[in-house]
């Protein structure tokens, strides 16, 4: 005969070693859903800072080319290369357009134009931009710019803005191809401003924002983050025209 | 033939250790964890500090005359605007209203405004005697994070 003693837990250890357990799966679970809000936060913010860095970039070595002239340039009218408008219709916070040109060729006239837009069915924005050719056979015979590119450049922007700088130091305005035009040539420095928005919601409960870009501010209530880029730029085909 | 046999469960003791062992395991993923999350965080600052610095670098060579006089500029944490006439000047208060975020984004009533240690996080311009050549150096985070930029103007 085989006597067997079997000895497991007693109840108060089953009960110590549930409570112990119940506590520890708790501290688990909010260490993890405060790591995982914090890293969907970061994620954001380092997707944001991303998208913005490789625009503006980009922004920035197009804009270095404007009023660059071929020198066997067919079109001798070519003095538009530096256009902005003010506070563009139809948009909630007071944005710009910006547009410019430059020679890619002796017949080819790139123009490149940055301005927000709408998403269908939504008043959200982003940054658009569209590229266009000109194409030139003699003097004064060009083309109507053909559209190659109407692309999004950086999801959910909010606000852009554009600050023409002189030699001075002072803001110059206007400077279009109109009354303006006289104008572009006295832009030594372009600063550009960007805001863009998380794509998600990443607080747990709305805030109050007030950015401002240059001149331009504007105030949201939501639980989307926020940030302000800007870079500076020297055109330097501009200075030497 | 008597057999006694004894046959324990865990006991309280070694499942308590146990969990002890596996709580260390977690807290080491946690800061792992941390760590990762931190890295992502002191890179988004870097690209803070790569827009500001491109801003002061591109703003130099736009005012390649008066090189000199962008090398006063030496920052710690004070950012007092001089309020100057001269285009150097004016640069060079947009810079420091720049680094400080003044004015600039308004969370729940309160300004975004960068960690500063006056001690160590310097932002300054050298030039060398003939005025063609400038160097950007910017530190933050304490003096960990730096940022070392060369110019050649002319």
């Amino acid at each position: 005969m085989i006597k067997k003693k079997i000895s497991g837990f007693s109840l108060t250890e089953a009960l110590v070693a549930i409570v112990i357990g119940m506590i520890s799966i708790a501290a688990i679970f909010f260490t993890y859903q405060i790591f995982n809000n914090t890293y969907k936060s970061v994620e954001s913010r380092g997707e944001m800072n991303s998208n913005a860095r490789n625009a503006l970039s980009q922004m920035s070595r197009e804009l270095r080319n404007a009023g660059r002239k071929d020198i066997n340039w067919v079109d001798s009218s070519l003095e538009e290369y530096l256009w902005k408008e003010n506070n563009v219709s139809g948009f909630l916070i007071g944005t710009d357009k910006l547009k410019f040109y430059y020679d890619n060729s002796p017949n080819d006239r790139v123009r490149i134009d940055y301005h927000l837009k709408k998403y269908k069915n939504s008043n959200d924005t982003y940054l658009a931009r569209t590229y266009m050719v000109q194409n030139c056979t003699a003097a004064n015979k060009c083309t109507s710019p053909i559209s190659i590119i109407d692309q999004v450049f950086i999801e959910n922007v909010e606000d852009f803005q554009v600050v023409f700088i002189d030699s001075k130091g002072d803001e110059v305005k206007p400077v279009n191809f109109g009354g303006g035009k006289a104008n572009q040539a006295l832009v030594k420095t372009i600063e550009i401003y960007l805001t863009v928005r998380s794509r998600n919601k990443i607080y747990n409960a709305n805030k109050n924002w007030t950015i401002k870009n240059a001149d331009q501010a504007y105030a949201k209530f939501d639980q989307y983050h926020r940030d302000s880029y800007f870079v500076s730029v020297y055109p330097r085909n501009i200075i030497k025209n | 033939m008597n057999k006694n046999k004894t046959i324990k469960g865990i006991s309280i003791i070694e499942s308590l250790v146990c969990m002890v062992i596996i709580g260390i395991g977690f807290i080491a993923i946690m800061q792992l964890s941390a760590f990762s999350i931190g890295s992502m965080s002191r890179a988004i600052e870097k690209n803070k500090v790569n827009f500001l610095t491109e801003m002061m670098m591109e703003d130099v060579i736009a005012d390649p005359d008066q090189i000199k006089e962008y090398s006063k500029f030496n920052e710690r944490c004070s950012y007092n605007p001089n309020n100057g006439s001269n285009v150097y000047e004016k640069q060079k208060d947009k810079w420091r209203k720049r680094i400080k975020y003044e004015n600039q984004i308004k969370i729940s009533n309160k300004y975004k405004t960068p960690r500063c240690d006056a001690n160590k996080d310097i932002k300054k311009i050298s030039t060398d005697a003939a005025g063609e050549k400038a160097r950007i150096k910017f530190l933050t985070n304490k003096g960990k994070s730096k940022k070392y930029l060369g110019l050649v103007i002319k």
